[in-house]
């Protein structure tokens, strides 16, 4: 995937760079073309997703980046940690509601246009999200 | 990352957009000690520079709102953007028992009606 766009990666070792991340997802999805809901919907995502690797996993990377084939973001977030057991109940809607695994999940997922999880027990996880400028 | 300031009987906060979670911890140990020590009777929380509020601002700001009732004193949350109130409607989000006013007008009016302070 060739791409001119900004690419931003952020380590997340502690909860400062939940807010890096989600001020450099807002920042380009302004230079997209967004719209300022659009933008706030995806820096929040962001940041579920950033806490997700923080809480959960102890450590991770999050890197933000422009969709070379049309006007979106692709936000990929990676950790090493123990991995999501039952995805389908990561992602289920009541239970973000809890404090466990896959907070905030589901709300990313609703609002992403492309949403992927790949989880291996024990080795770690990378969820991939995409929204495009509508 | 946040101001707190007194008004009158009330205390007045607001919170920074860059507010971490070890912030939101920072701030709900202060405006614990800050309402007892003033025997304060209502508490503003003023969010209008906050460009997001996740799982995690909202789960903080039921915590504070729990916690300042325990000590006799109510919290109202102010300013929320419109597009924050959009994405905390999308993603589920829910400001459960957290008093809620459009800005700090209107939030010293609703306290006024919830506790009767002089302000």
């Amino acid at each position: 995937m060739s791409d001119a766009g900004p690419r931003v990666r952020v380590e997340l070792t502690s909860d400062h760079e939940i807010v890096h991340a989600r001020k450099a997802g807002r920042e380009i999805a302004q230079q997209l073309g967004f719209s300022t809901t659009d933008q706030v919907l995806i820096a929040t995502a962001i940041s579920e997703l950033a806490r997700n690797i923080v809480l959960h996993a102890g450590g991770g990377a999050i890197e933000i980046s422009t969709v070379s084939s049309r006007p979106g973001i692709a936000i990929v977030a990676t950790d090493t940690g123990p991995g999501i057991r039952d995805v389908e109940l990561a992602l289920q809607d009541g239970y973000s509601t809890g404090i466990g695994l896959g907070l905030g999940l589901p709300g990313a997922r609703r609002i992403s246009d492309e949403f992927m999880i790949e989880t291996r027990v024990g080795h770690g996880t990378s969820i991939f999200f995409r929204k495009y400028v509508p | 990352m946040s101001v707190v300031a007194k008004h009158g009987d009330l205390l007045y906060v607001t919170l920074d957009d860059d507010i971490g979670d070890h912030d939101m911890q920072t701030l709900l140990e202060r405006l614990s000690a800050m309402t007892i020590r003033h025997k304060s009777r209502g508490v503003i929380l003023d969010v209008s520079a906050m460009e997001v509020i996740d799982s995690f601002g909202c789960r903080m700001l039921q915590t504070i709102t729990t916690v300042l009732r325990i000590h006799g004193a109510r919290a109202v949350v102010c300013g929320v953007r419109p597009a924050v109130a959009f994405a905390m409607v999308q993603l589920a989000l829910r400001l459960e028992d957290v008093e809620t006013a459009l800005d700090f007008e209107d939030a010293v009016q609703l306290l006024h009606v919830l506790t009767r302070a002089h302000v």
